[in-house]
C-alpha cells in the first residue's frame, strides 16, 4: 500500500464521538442524525455514534443548530474498531 | 453582433422585502435598536434558528422610511460573483442607478478582482443623499472566505449613508471586535430576541385572543424560554384544545423539545390531507400551487397554500401576489425528517417530480439539485453538459466543480462531454494533473468508439448538432492549448492550439476562439514574434467569434490583432481599430472593462508615436487610471510600462525609473508576463544610458547575460537594442554593427517593422560615427521607406541629434532625385520629423542627477563657480592637483557636461549652486 492509500485511509478511519444537548429529542430524529444513538439523560440528550470525518461532524453541527437545540458537551471518544 | 446572454438572471423573491406576517406584536425595544444601528456601520443580528430574526427586520423595513435594499441569501449563493452580484442587484432595487458599472464588470467573460468591482459600486453610491441600509438575511449560509474578504472590504469602506444589517445562526468571521471597538456595531442576539412576559401577553391575548391567564403565559414563558417559534407552535396547539390550562400544564412537565412535542401536536392535529401535502412538499426550497400539484399529484393545492398562509402555519409567502411560498426552517427540519422516517421509500421520486417540472419550467439549477437528490444521475449529467457549454469563467467553473463532484465515477467516465467540461474546470482550479487524466480518459473512450461520428450533442447554441470524433477531440487540444498557456510552454499551445483549430467544427464558434486567442498569444508579441502568424491566429479568432455572436472576445481578438498592426508598422489601421473598438465598447456599455484600459493606453502610445504627444499622454494616463481601479494585473503592468514610455518621451525621467520601479515590484509578487519585464528592463537601461549612468547599464548587460546568447530570443529584442546603444556609446561600432545584422535578421523574419525602423536608425547611426556616409544615408532612406505609411516620427526623434543631422543630409543629397517612388520617401514627411525635432525642449540631458554630486564633489563645483584654477582648488582643499582632476571627472560624468564652464552653467540650471 503506498503512502498515498495509507493517508487516504488515516482519513477515512471514523471517530465515535458523543454529543449532549438540552431538552429531550424523540428516537425518530436519529435518521436525521446520520444514524447516531439517541439517549435520554435526565433533561438532556445525548447523540452518539461513528462519524466519517471532521466536515460530517461540523455538518452534524450545523443540524443541531438549526433544530435550536442548546449544545451542551462534545466528547471525542476513543476508537473501538 | 448581439451582445453575451447575461449570466446570471436574478430570482426576484430573493430581492424583496419579506411580506409582513399577520399578528404581530411591536417590540418597540428592538425597533429602538435597529434604529441606534443606524448611526453604525454593522448591525448583527445573530440567534439560532426560528428567534424572529427575519420578521423583526422586514417588520423594521416596512415601518421605519429607511431605504432599504434586501438580499435573502440560500444556499447555493456560496458563490463569491454570484453573492456580489446579488448584492448590487438589491441595491439596484432600491436605486435603479447603482452600481451597473460594477454589475457589468461582474457579469463580464473576464472579472476583474472583486474589490475593484466593489470599489466601482461603492463609488457609485457616493451621490446618495439618504442613508439606506444593505440586509443580508441568513448569512451563516455563505461560507466561502471570499464573500467574508469581500463584506469585510465593503464594510472598511462602507459609505457614510450606508449600513449593513446581518441576520445570521452564527457569528460570521468578520473583524467584529474592531468594530465593537470602534463604536460601529450593533448586537441584537438571541437574549434581546426573546419574547418577555409582556410580549406574549400581547401576542397571545391582543393579537391571537387566547384569553390566558398570566399565570399561564408565565409557565409558557419558561417552558419556551421565549423562543418565539416555539410560542407559534404552542398557541396553534392551544387553538384546538379546550382546557387551555390543562394543555400548558402538561406541556410544562413534558421533557421533551419543543418542536418535537408541539410539531407533532399540531401536525397530528392537521386533517389527513394536510399532512399528506406537508410532508410530501417538505422536499421543496420553495412551493408554488404548480409545482406542488406536480409533486404531490393532487389538484387544488392553490386551496391548501392559502389556508397555511391564512393560518401563518409552516409556510410564508415569498412575494406580494403569494405565488411562492417557503417553508420555515424549523417546520421544513421536521417535515423531511418525519418522512424520511417514515415514508423514506418515497423520497426519491418526489425529488424526480421536482426535477421534471423545474427542467420543463426553464429552472435549471433547481432541477440539478433535485436530480442529485433523487440520485438520477444520467439526466442530471445531461444538465451539467448543458449547463457547463457556455460558460468559460473561470470562479463559475471552479464552481462546477462541486456538481461533477456529486456524480459517481461511472456517469463521468462514459459521457464524453462530462470528461471535457471536467478537464476544463480542474484546469481552471489548477488540478492540471487530474485534467490531463481527465483528458487521456476522454481520448481513449473516442478512440474505442468504432463508429465515425460520436454520439455527442454539441449542446451549444451555436452549433446545435452532434459532434464527431474529429471534433471532440479538436476540443480536447483546445483544453490542452489552455493548459500550456497556463504553464508558458509556447510549443505545447501552438501544437494543441494548431490541432484545435483544424479539428474543431466551423461552427463550435466558443471553443475556436479560444483556441484562436491562445495562438495568437504564442506567436505574438508574448511569444516568439512572429507577427504574421499572430495575424492569422488573430483573423481567426475575430472571424469565429463574430459568427458565435461572442461579443467579449471578439473585442478582445480586434484589439489584439490592432496591436499586431502597430507592430507590423500599420499605425494607421491600428489606429483606426482601436478607436472603433473604444467606441462600440461605449455604446454598449462595456467600457469600464480591463480591455478599455489596454485600448486606451495603446491608443495613447500611437498618438505618442505620430508626436501628438499632448492627446497621447493624456489617453496613456487615462489608460492607466482605469487598469488602476483593480482589474487585471497583466493590463495594469502593461499600462505602466506604456506610461513609463510617455515620460520617457516628455523626457520626466525621474517618474519614468519610479514606475519601472513599480513594475518590477509587481513582478515579484505577482505573475507578471515575461515581455512585460524584458521590455521594462529594456526601457530602464535605455534610460541610464540617457542619463550618462554608463556603469549601471554595463552591470545590467552583465546580468542579463545579454552578450552571452547565441541565440537571440525575439521576446529580448528589446533589451539587445539597448545593448547595441551601449556598445555605441562605448564607441564600439563593429561589435555592435554585428548584433544589428544578427537583430535585424530576426525582425525581418518576425515582420516586427517598429523594431526594424529602430535598427535601421541605429545603423545609419553607427555608419555616421564611422564616417561612411553613404551606407548611412541608405539605411536612413530604409527606415524612412518602412516608417512612412504608419508616419512614425517618435522614433526617429527618440535618436536624437545624429539623426536629425542624417536627416537633413539626405534632404539634400535626394534634392535631385525626381519622385518620391524612387526615393522611397516623401519629402513632406522628412520635414514633418525635422520639425518636430525642433519643438523638443533644447537641453536633450538630465532635468534632474540621478546620481548626486558627493559633498566633496559640490564643494570643487563651488570652487570652480568661483572661478578657481584647478591648482586653487587643490590648495584650498589641501589635498593633491591629482585628486581635483578626479573630482572634476567626475561632476563632468554626472552633470553630463564637457567643460568647467558647461558644468558651473549645469549647476545653475539644476539649482545645486
Amino acid at each position: 500500500m503506498s503512502k498515498d492509500d495509507a493517508m487516504k485511509n488515516h482519513s477515512k478511519v471514523p471517530f465515535q464521538y458523543r454529543i449532549k444537548v438540552k431538552g429531550c429529542l424523540n428516537q425518530e430524529w436519529e435518521h436525521w442524525f446520520d444514524g447516531m444513538a439517541i439517549s435520554h439523560e435526565g433533561a438532556y440528550t445525548s447523540l452518539k455514534g461513528k462519524v466519517a470525518d471532521q466536515a460530517a461532524l461540523h455538518g452534524l453541527l450545523d443540524r443541531i443548530r438549526d433544530l435550536n437545540l442548546t449544545l451542551v458537551y462534545l466528547e471525542h471518544l476513543k476508537n473501538t474498531t | 453582433m448581439n451582445s453575451n446572454k447575461p449570466q446570471f438572471s436574478f430570482l426576484k423573491t430573493k430581492l424583496s422585502i419579506p411580506l409582513l406576517r399577520p399578528a404581530l406584536v411591536s417590540r418597540p425595544r428592538l425597533m429602538k435598536c435597529l434604529k441606534e444601528g443606524m448611526a453604525r456601520k454593522l448591525v448583527l443580528v445573530a440567534a439560532p434558528a426560528g428567534f424572529g430574526k427575519t420578521t423583526l427586520l422586514s417588520d423594521w423595513a416596512h415601518r421605519d422610511d429607511c431605504l432599504v435594499a434586501w438580499f435573502s441569501i440560500d444556499r447555493n449563493d456560496n458563490n463569491p460573483l454570484l453573492f456580489c452580484s446579488y448584492v448590487i442587484a438589491a441595491l439596484q432595487n432600491m436605486d435603479k442607478n447603482i452600481g451597473k458599472a460594477a454589475l457589468n464588470m461582474l457579469q463580464s467573460p473576464q472579472p476583474p478582482p472583486l474589490e475593484s468591482a466593489l470599489i466601482t459600486l461603492i463609488n457609485s453610491m457616493a451621490p446618495l443623499k439618504h442613508h439606506f441600509a444593505l440586509v443580508l438575511d441568513d448569512f451563516h449560509l455563505v461560507d466561502n472566505g471570499k464573500i467574508h474578504d469581500a463584506l469585510s472590504f465593503l464594510i472598511d469602506h462602507l459609505p457614510e449613508q450606508m449600513h449593513v444589517i446581518l441576520t445570521t445562526r452564527a457569528d460570521p468571521s468578520l473583524p467584529l471586535a474592531r468594530l465593537r471597538a470602534r463604536n460601529q456595531l450593533t448586537e441584537i442576539r438571541a437574549a434581546d430576541l426573546c419574547f418577555t412576559t409582556e410580549e406574549i401577553a400581547e401576542l397571545y391575548n391582543e393579537r391571537l385572543r387566547l384569553d390566558l391567564t398570566l399565570d399561564d403565559i408565565e409557565m409558557l414563558g419558561a417552558r419556551t424560554e421565549g423562543w418565539i417559534s416555539g410560542l407559534q407552535l404552542a398557541a396553534h396547539s392551544l387553538r384546538k384544545h379546550s382546557d387551555k390550562s390543562g394543555f400548558i400544564e402538561k406541556f410544562k412537565g413534558d421533557n421533551r423539545h419543543v418542536v418535537d412535542y408541539l410539531g407533532e401536536e399540531v401536525l397530528n392535529h392537521q386533517p389527513e390531507r394536510f399532512q399528506k401535502f406537508l410532508l410530501q412538499t417538505s422536499i421543496l426550497n420553495r412551493l408554488s400551487a404548480p409545482l406542488c400539484e406536480a409533486v404531490t399529484r393532487q389538484s387544488h393545492c392553490q386551496n391548501l397554500l392559502d389556508e397555511l398562509d391564512k393560518a401563518d402555519l409552516f409556510i410564508f409567502p415569498l412575494d406580494s401576489e403569494r405565488k411562492w411560498f417557503r417553508y420555515h426552517g424549523l417546520f421544513a427540519d421536521l417535515l423531511h425528517q418525519r418522512l424520511r422516517r417514515f415514508h423514506g421509500d418515497v423520497v426519491k421520486d418526489l425529488h424526480h417530480r421536482a426535477y421534471e417540472w423545474f427542467l420543463a419550467n426553464g429552472h435549471r439549477e433547481e432541477a440539478m439539485g433535485h436530480a442529485l437528490a433523487a440520485e438520477d444521475y444520467e439526466h442530471l449529467a445531461v444538465l451539467i453538459e448543458e449547463f457547463a457549454d457556455s460558460i468559460w469563467d473561470r470562479d463559475m467553473l471552479v464552481d462546477l466543480l462541486r456538481w461533477f463532484d456529486a456524480l459517481p465515477e461511472k456517469t463521468c467516465s462514459s459521457r464524453l462531454n462530462i470528461l471535457i467540461y471536467h478537464a476544463r474546470s480542474l484546469n481552471m482550479a489548477g488540478r492540471q494533473e487530474e485534467a490531463e487524466k481527465k483528458l487521456q480518459a476522454a481520448e481513449q473512450l473516442v478512440k474505442s468508439i468504432r463508429a465515425e461520428s460520436v454520439d455527442v450533442p454539441a449542446l451549444n447554441s451555436d452549433h446545435p448538432g452532434r459532434l464527431n470524433k474529429s471534433e471532440i477531440l479538436g476540443r480536447i487540444a483546445t483544453i490542452r492549448a489552455f493548459i500550456s498557456a497556463y504553464k508558458g510552454d509556447l510549443s505545447g499551445i501552438k501544437h494543441n492550439a494548431r490541432i484545435a483549430i483544424v479539428s474543431l467544427n466551423e461552427r463550435d464558434c466558443m471553443w475556436r476562439s479560444v483556441a484562436a486567442t491562445t495562438l495568437g498569444f504564442a506567436h505574438g508579441w508574448s511569444g516568439d514574434g512572429d507577427m504574421m502568424s499572430a495575424r492569422f491566429a488573430f483573423a481567426e479568432a475575430i472571424a469565429v467569434s463574430e459568427l458565435g455572436g461572442n461579443t467579449f472576445f471578439h473585442l478582445f481578438a480586434r484589439s489584439c490583432l490592432a496591436h499586431v498592426d502597430a507592430f507590423q508598422g500599420r499605425l494607421k489601421q491600428a489606429e483606426a481599430a482601436l478607436r472603433e473598438l473604444l467606441q462600440f465598447a461605449e455604446d454598449n456599455d462595456l467600457h469600464l472593462t480591463g480591455m478599455t484600459a489596454s485600448i486606451v493606453s495603446s491608443l495613447g502610445l500611437i498618438l505618442c508615436e505620430k508626436n501628438e504627444i499632448d492627446e497621447g499622454a493624456v489617453l496613456v494616463r487615462e489608460g492607466l487610471g482605469l487598469a488602476e481601479q483593480g482589474f487585471d494585473i497583466v493590463t495594469l503592468a502593461a499600462c505602466k510600462l506604456n506610461m513609463a514610455r510617455v515620460l520617457f518621451y516628455t523626457n520626466e525621467r525621474d517618474q519614468a525609473l519610479e514606475l519601472i520601479k513599480e513594475i518590477e515590484n509587481m513582478a515579484c509578487e505577482y505573475e507578471v508576463p515575461p515581455w512585460i519585464i524584458y521590455v521594462t528592463s529594456a526601457l530602464k537601461a535605455w534610460l541610464w544610458l540617457r542619463c550618462g549612468r554608463q556603469e549601471d547599464v554595463a552591470k545590467w548587460v552583465a546580468e542579463q547575460e545579454l552578450e552571452c546568447d547565441s541565440v537571440i530570443n525575439p521576446r529580448r529584442e528589446t533589451e539587445y537594442v539597448v545593448l547595441v546603444r551601449f556598445l555605441m556609446v562605448q564607441g564600439r561600432y563593429d561589435e555592435a554593427d554585428q548584433w544589428l545584422d544578427r537583430l535585424i535578421a530576426g525582425a525581418q523574419a518576425g515582420m516586427r517593422v517598429i523594431s526594424l525602423i529602430q535598427m535601421r536608425l541605429l545603423k545609419a547611426q553607427i555608419y555616421g560615427a564611422q564616417n561612411k556616409l553613404p551606407a548611412a544615408l541608405d539605411e536612413l532612406r530604409l527606415a524612412l521607406y518602412l516608417a512612412q505609411p504608419g508616419k512614425f516620427v517618435r522614433t526617429f526623434v527618440s535618436e536624437g541629434k545624429p539623426v536629425a543631422e542624417l536627416l537633413e543630409q539626405v534632404i539634400n543629397k535626394d534634392a535631385s532625385v525626381g519622385s518620391e517612388s524612387q526615393r522611397g520617401y516623401s519629402h513632406a514627411y522628412v520635414k514633418k520629423i525635422l520639425s518636430a525635432f525642433k519643438t523638443e525642449p533644447k537641453s536633450q540631458t538630465n532635468t534632474c542627477l540621478n546620481e548626486p554630486l558627493s559633498d566633496r564633489e559640490l564643494e570643487v563645483l563651488c570652487l570652480i563657480a568661483a572661478g578657481l584654477s584647478n591648482k586653487e582648488i587643490a590648495e584650498k582643499l589641501f589635498v593633491s592637483l591629482n585628486t581635483v582632476r578626479t573630482h572634476t571627472k567626475s561632476i563632468n560624468a554626472k552633470l553630463d557636461v564637457h567643460s568647467r564652464t558647461q558644468a558651473v552653467a549645469r549647476a545653475k540650471e539644476l539649482d545645486l549652486l
